[in-house]
C-alpha cells in the first residue's frame, strides 16, 4: 500500500492538487493506493486554498464509499490528510519583512547590506500576502519547513516504498523559491524538529523516489490597481532566472517535469488574500498528469534510475505536448496515450454529474433501479450530498477552462443530450440497441447494471457502483 | 380445462345461458357431446393477454415506457383485442348456422326428416348476445392481465415496478 | 422470480388439464339414462291371426257397411297396406278356433247363424278366461293375436254369473301370469261402439232383443315390441267407426329418458346438467317460474291421451303443476311443463310419476249386476268387464304403480 506524498507549494501547487483530485474523482487510474497531498503557503486566506481543503475534505466523505469490492472506480484512490491537516502554514509573527530578517537588531554594516540587497519597497513588505512574486524574499522566510508538526507528522508517517512529489511554479513568488528548499530539506540527512530530536523515518524519506513539476507561466497579470508588487512582465525573467538555479537540481531528482503555455489568459490582478481566485486551466490540469505519470508502476523504469547505493543516477526531464494546437482543445487534440487516460473517466463522471442534475428527479419514481433505493431523502444523505457537492465542483472546473483563452472544451457544457455532450467524433463503443435513445438508454443500463450489483451492499456503495457500472458500459472509448 | 370453463361460467349472466351451454359443448338436453368452444376461446384468450404482457415487459420494456398509465394501455388493448375476438367467434358461429336451433330459438318444431329448427320469430340469440361474451371474454382477459403482471414483471428490466 | 414460476406452472397446469376433459369425452350425467333399444321394430315382419268371436251374441253386430264392419274391415285393411305383417290368418273362435279362407268382407259377414253352426262350438257360453288364453297361447315371437268379443262373461243358464266373475278374473290372472313369465307380452284393448240389432245374451244367456248402440272390443295380444311397432304403424286414427276408448297393458320397465330443456321457459335459470337446475328466479311480471322438461314416453305403450292428462301424473312437492303436451323433437316425444308461483323456490328434489291405473272408462263401463240391459245407463256397459282387465292387470303382478320417474333436482346438487 504506497502512498505519494504530494507537496503543492503556493497557489499553484493548490490548484494542481485540485485538478488532481477532480481526476481521481473522475476515476482516472492512480498508481498509489493513497495520496496524501500537502500545501504549503503562507498566505492561508487564499480562496484558492479554501475551496481546495472543502474539495479534499468531501472527497475524502465519498471515498469511504468508494470501497465497494466491484468494479468502482470514482473516488477510488484515497486521499489522506496528515493530522487531518491540509496546509502546512509556514509560522511568522512577524508583519513587514525587515522585521522578519531581524534588520533592526542587526549591526549598521549589514543593515547597510540589507539595504543594498533589497529595495526599500521589499524591506517595508507587509508578508501575510505571500511573497508577491518575489522569489528572493520566500526563499529566506520558507527556510523553516522543520519546525512544522505536519513536517512532523509526515516524517512520521513515512513508509518504505511511498514516493514523493513537490508541485510548484516557476514564477510568481511562493512556488519558485520554495521548491529547491524543500526538496534540499528532504534529503539532507539528520534533520533535527524544533525539540532537537531526529524527526523520525528521515532515512527513508531521504532515499524516497521524487518527483516534481515546474510550472511555466501560463497566465499574465493585468496592470495593478493597487500597491501590489506583482508584475507579470518580469515573470518570464524571473522564470529564466529560477530556471538556471534548478540546472542544479539535476541528479538531485528522479523526475523533473515541465509545463508551459504560450496562451495565456489574462488574470484580474489580485496580490492575494480572498481574492485570489483563478480560474481552472488546462495547465493545471495536465500538470496533475505529471503526477500520475510519476507513481504510475509501468514508467518506473523510464522515470527513476539509481546506482548500487541508491543514489540518483540521473534525472528524467519530461516535458507535456498536446497532437494539434488550438486555441479551443477537445480530445482529439490530446495524445493517444492522454487520451487513453482521460476520456472514459471524465466522460463517464460528467455523464453521472448530468444525470443527477438533468434527469434523476424526474426518473427516480419510475425506475427499477431506483426503487425503493434512491428514493425519499437519499439524496440528502451526507455522503450523497458530498459526492454531488464534488460533482458539481467538477462541474464548475470544466467551465472555468473554458474561459481561459487557451479553452479546454471536450465537453458541450450546456447540453441536455446524454451521450452528445462529448465533442469530437469520438467511438465509444455504443451499443447498437436501437430500442432506446438518450436518457432512456442510460435508464435502461442503470436498470441492467442494478441486478449486477451486489445486493448485499448499502445504499451508497450500491448507488455509486451502479453508476460507474453503467457509465463504464455506456461509454466506452477505445483508440 | 374445468377451471377455464368456470371461469366463463361465473359471467354468463352477461351472456347469457343459452350462448354459455352452447360454448360449454353441450346438446340441447345439456348433455356434454363436444367440442368445449372454451377451450379454443381460453386458449386464444390466454395467448393474447400472454403476448401482449410480454411485448409490454420484455420486447419494448422502455424505461420511459414504464409508468402505470402505459401498462393501462396494454390493459385496454387486452381488453379490447380478446373483446373482438370473443364477438367474432360466437358472430361466425351464431351466423354460421351452426348453433342447435334449440339455442338460438326458444320455439323448436321438428321437421318431416326429423332434424330441429327454429321457429321464425322466435330468436332469442342476437348479435347483441356475441357483444356481451366479447364483454366477458375481455373481462376475463383483463383479470388474467391484471394476475400474469405480478409475475411476468419481475421478468422485465425496465418496468418491474409496473404498474407497482 | 419465484412469482413468475408460479404464474408459469399455473399455465402449464391449465392447458394440461384440457387434455382430460377431451378423454373424458362423452360422459353423461349419473342419472340420465343410456338411450335404451326402443320398444319398436323387431326384424321380422309378425304373422297376424285375427280371432272373432262367433258366439250368438256377436250376431246383433253384423251389417254391412255398419261400424262393426268398417272398423274390422279397416283395421284389417290398415295392417295389411302398412306393411306390417308378414301375413293374416283369419278365425272364427267360440270354444274351438276355425280358420277361415276367405277374404275380409266375406269373414266379417260370415259371423251369422248358418255359419256359425258350421264352425260350432258351444256357443252357449263365453268362458272369457279360456277364450283369452286360447289367443294368448297362440302369441309367438313372431305372431300376435287379434281377438274382437263383446266380452261378457258367460257362465250358463242357472249359474249365479256373479258369484263366477271373481273366479273368471282369478283364472286370468293365473294364465297370463304363467304366460308372461316367458313371454314379454302386451295388451292393447279397444272399446268401440256399433250398431246393435238382435239378440242381446245378458250373463245367464237369457236374450233380449234390442237395436242400439252397444260396444264390443277389439284386442291386440302380442309380444310387447311387436305391440309397440303396431301401435306406431296403425295408429288409432286409421281405424274407421266409432273407437271409444283404449288401454294399453304392458311389463313397466321404466326406461324412460328425459332432459331439462332450455326453452319454453317463464323466468330463468341455470341448468347444471340435464336433470338438475340451480338459481331459478321466476318471472316477477307473470308471477310464475317454469320449465320445461323433454321427455321420450316412445317405450311407454300408453295412449296419447292417458300421457296427456296430468291427472295421471304424481307430484313429489304440491306447490309444482305440470302440462304434459305432445311434441316430438329429437329423441323427445313430449314436453312436460313444470311451474310454480310459489315465491320462494326452495330447493327440491322433484320426482314426478306416470302412474300405472286402469283407466277410469274400464270401471265406468263394466257391470257387476247383470241388470236388465234396458234399464238406466246398462247399454254401454258389459258384464264382467272390469274382471277382466283387473285379471290382466293382476297378471303383471306390478311392484309399484308407476310407469315412469322423472327426477329434476331444482336448486340442489344431485
Amino acid at each position: 500500500m504506497s502512498k505519494l506524498y504530494i507537496f503543492g507549494i503556493g497557489g499553484t501547487g493548490a490548484r494542481v492538487l485540485k485538478s488532481l483530485t477532480m481526476l481521481l474523482a473522475a476515476g482516472v487510474e492512480c498508481g498509489a493506493d493513497t495520496i496524501v497531498p500537502i500545501i504549503i503557503d503562507r498566505d492561508m486566506s487564499n480562496k484558492d486554498l479554501s475551496r481546495t481543503k472543502l474539495l479534499m475534505e468531501d472527497y475524502i466523505q465519498v471515498n469511504k464509499i468508494a470501497e465497494t469490492k466491484g468494479k468502482n472506480r470514482f473516488f477510488k484512490t484515497k486521499i489522506e490528510l496528515l493530522n487531518n491537516e491540509l496546509f502546512l502554514q509556514l509560522k511568522d509573527n512577524t508583519q513587514k519583512f525587515n522585521e522578519f530578517i531581524g534588520k533592526g537588531t542587526m549591526s549598521k554594516e549589514n543593515q547597510a547590506l540589507m539595504d543594498m540587497l533589497f529595495s526599500k519597497e521589499t524591506l517595508n513588505l507587509d508578508m501575510t500576502a505571500g511573497f508577491q512574486g518575489n522569489p528572493n524574499i520566500g526563499s529566506v522566510v520558507l527556510n523553516q519547513f522543520d519546525d512544522n508538526d505536519v513536517f512532523k507528522a509526515f516524517a512520521n508517517d513515512f513508509k518504505d516504498g511511498d514516493k514523493i512529489f513537490i508541485i510548484s511554479s516557476i514564477f510568481g513568488g511562493t512556488g519558485a523559491s520554495g521548491f529547491p528548499l524543500l526538496r534540499k530539506i528532504l534529503q539532507t540527512p539528520n534533520v533535527k524538529g524544533a525539540d532537537g530530536q531526529d524527526l523520525s523515518n528521515w532515512g527513508l524519506v531521504n532515499k524516497a523516489s521524487i518527483g516534481a513539476i515546474s510550472v511555466l507561466p501560463y497566465f499574465i497579470v493585468g496592470s495593478a490597481n493597487d500597491d501590489s508588487l506583482v508584475n507579470s512582465d518580469t515573470f518570464i525573467d524571473k522564470s529564466r532566472a529560477a530556471l538556471s538555479y534548478y540546472k542544479t537540481e539535476d541528479k538531485k531528482l528522479d523526475a523533473l517535469y515541465y509545463i508551459a503555455d504560450k496562451l495565456t489568459t489574462t488574470y484580474e490582478h489580485h496580490k492575494g488574500g480572498d481574492a485570489q481566485k483563478n480560474d481552472a486551466h488546462f495547465v493545471e490540469l495536465a500538470a496533475a498528469l505529471a503526477v500520475l505519470d510519476f507513481v504510475n508502476p509501468e514508467n518506473e523504469s523510464k522515470n527513476i534510475h539509481r546506482n548500487n547505493d541508491n543514489s540518483i543516477e540521473r534525472t528524467t526531464y519530461k516535458e507535456f505536448g498536446i497532437n494539434a494546437e488550438d486555441a479551443e482543445i477537445n480530445f482529439n487534440n490530446l495524445a493517444d496515450e492522454t487520451k487513453k487516460l482521460l476520456i472514459n473517466p471524465l466522460s463517464r463522471f460528467l455523464l453521472f454529474h448530468n444525470y443527477m442534475t438533468q434527469v434523476f428527479d424526474k426518473e427516480c419514481k419510475y425506475q427499477p433501479f431506483a426503487h425503493k433505493r434512491f428514493t425519499g431523502d437519499f439524496r440528502k444523505t451526507s455522503v450523497v450530498q458530498k459526492l454531488e457537492a464534488v460533482q458539481a465542483q467538477f462541474f464548475e472546473w470544466f467551465q472555468e477552462m473554458e474561459k481561459q483563452s487557451r479553452k479546454f472544451t471536450p465537453f458541450d457544457l450546456t447540453s441536455s443530450s446524454a451521450f452528445d455532450f462529448i465533442k469530437g467524433d469520438l467511438n465509444l463503443g455504443k451499443s447498437k440497441d436501437f430500442r432506446y435513445k438518450n436518457w432512456a438508454k442510460v435508464d435502461n443500463e442503470l436498470n441492467y447494471q442494478i441486478g449486477k450489483t451486489d445486493k448485499a451492499l448499502e445504499s451508497e456503495k450500491r448507488f455509486i457502483e451502479l453508476f460507474f457500472r453503467a457509465t463504464e458500459e455506456l461509454i466506452n472509448y477505445k483508440n | 380445462m374445468n377451471m377455464i370453463r368456470n371461469i366463463y361460467s361465473w359471467l354468463n349472466p352477461i351472456y347469457g345461458n343459452e350462448l354459455y351451454e352452447y360454448l360449454k359443448g353441450n346438446d340441447c338436453d345439456g348433455v356434454f357431446v363436444g367440442t368445449n368452444h372454451f377451450h379454443t376461446i381460453g386458449l386464444s384468450m390466454l395467448v393474447v393477454t400472454l403476448i401482449l404482457l410480454v411485448v409490454y415487459y420484455k420486447v419494448i420494456d422502455h424505461p420511459r415506457f414504464n409508468r402505470w398509465w402505459h401498462w393501462m394501455i396494454f390493459l385496454l388493448l387486452t381488453g379490447v383485442f380478446n373483446l373482438f375476438i370473443g364477438f367474432g367467434y360466437t358472430y361466425s358461429k351464431l351466423n354460421g348456422g351452426v348453433i342447435p336451433a334449440c339455442f338460438t330459438h326458444s320455439q323448436v318444431e321438428t321437421a318431416q326428416d326429423g332434424s330441429i329448427y327454429g321457429v321464425n320469430g322466435t330468436e332469442i340469440l342476437f348479435n347483441s348476445n356475441c357483444w356481451q361474451f366479447g364483454v366477458a371474454n375481455a373481462i376475463i382477459a383483463v383479470a388474467f392481465y391484471v394476475v400474469f403482471s405480478f409475475g411476468l414483471k419481475w421478468l422485465s428490466q425496465n418496468c418491474k415496478y409496473s404498474p407497482v | 422470480m419465484d412469482k413468475t414460476l408460479i404464474n408459469l406452472l399455473a399455465i402449464v397446469f391449465l392447458l394440461s388439464a384440457c387434455s382430460n376433459e377431451r378423454k373424458r369425452g362423452n360422459t353423461l350425467a349419473a342419472n340420465v339414462r343410456t338411450y335404451p333399444n326402443p320398444a319398436i321394430v323387431s326384424q321380422a315382419k309378425p304373422i297376424v291371426n285375427v280371432y272373432v268371436e262367433n258366439t250368438g251374441s256377436m250376431f246383433g253386430y253384423i251389417s254391412t257397411g255398419n261400424d262393426f264392419d268398417r272398423s274390422i274391415s279397416s283395421l284389417l285393411t290398415s295392417i295389411r297396406v302398412s306393411g306390417y305383417a308378414d301375413s293374416i290368418n283369419l278365425f272364427y273362435i267360440n270354444s274351438r278356433t276355425f280358420k277361415q279362407n276367405v277374404d275380409i268382407p266375406t269373414f266379417i259377414r260370415g259371423i251369422n247363424i248358418h255359419n256359425a253352426q258350421t264352425w260350432a262350438g258351444d256357443l252357449r257360453r263365453t268362458n272369457m278366461c279360456s277364450l283369452l288364453d286360447t289367443v294368448t297361447s297362440k302369441v309367438y315371437d313372431n305372431t300376435i293375436s287379434i281377438f274382437v268379443s263383446d266380452c261378457i262373461f258367460s257362465p250358463g243358464r242357472n249359474n249365479d254369473a256373479s258369484r263366477f266373475i271373481g273366479a273368471e278374473k282369478d283364472c286370468i290372472t293365473m294364465n297370463i301370469n304363467q304366460k308372461l313369465k316367458s313371454q314379454n307380452l302386451a295388451f292393447i284393448v279397444y272399446r268401440l261402439l256399433s250398431d246393435f240389432r238382435g239378440e242381446y245374451y245378458d250373463c245367464q244367456n237369457n236374450f233380449t232383443r234390442i237395436d242400439n248402440q252397444r260396444p264390443y272390443f277389439i284386442w291386440i295380444i302380442g309380444k310387447r315390441e311387436n305391440i309397440a311397432a303396431f301401435k306406431q304403424k296403425i295408429p288409432t286414427t286409421k281405424i274407421e267407426g266409432q273407437l271409444q276408448n283404449s288401454y294399453t297393458l304392458f311389463k313397466s320397465e321404466n326406461n324412460v329418458t328425459y332432459a331439462v330443456q332450455l326453452n319454453p321457459t317463464i323466468g330463468n335459470f341455470e341448468r347444471i346438467n340435464p336433470t338438475t337446475i340451480n338459481r331459478t328466479r321466476r318471472d316477477n311480471d307473470s308471477g310464475k317460474f317454469m320449465f320445461s322438461v323433454g321427455v321420450d314416453f316412445s317405450s311407454l305403450l300408453v295412449d296419447e291421451t292417458y300421457l296427456t292428462n296430468p291427472q295421471n301424473y304424481k307430484l313429489s312437492n304440491p306447490n309444482y303443476r305440470i302440462e304434459i303436451i305432445k311434441k316430438q323433437m329429437g329423441n323427445h316425444t313430449h314436453l312436460i311443463r313444470v311451474t310454480t308461483t310459489a315465491n320462494i323456490i326452495s330447493p327440491t328434489k322433484l320426482t314426478i310419476h306416470l302412474k300405472n291405473r286402469i283407466p277410469n272408462w274400464v270401471d265406468e263401463f263394466s257391470d257387476e249386476t247383470c241388470a236388465n240391459i234396458n234399464s238406466n245407463g246398462m247399454m254401454p256397459k258389459t258384464f264382467g268387464l272390469k274382471q277382466i282387465v283387473n285379471g290382466i292387470y293382476a297378471a303383471y303382478n306390478y311392484n309399484d304403480d308407476i310407469l315412469s320417474e322423472i327426477i329434476i333436482n331444482i336448486n340442489q346438487n344431485p
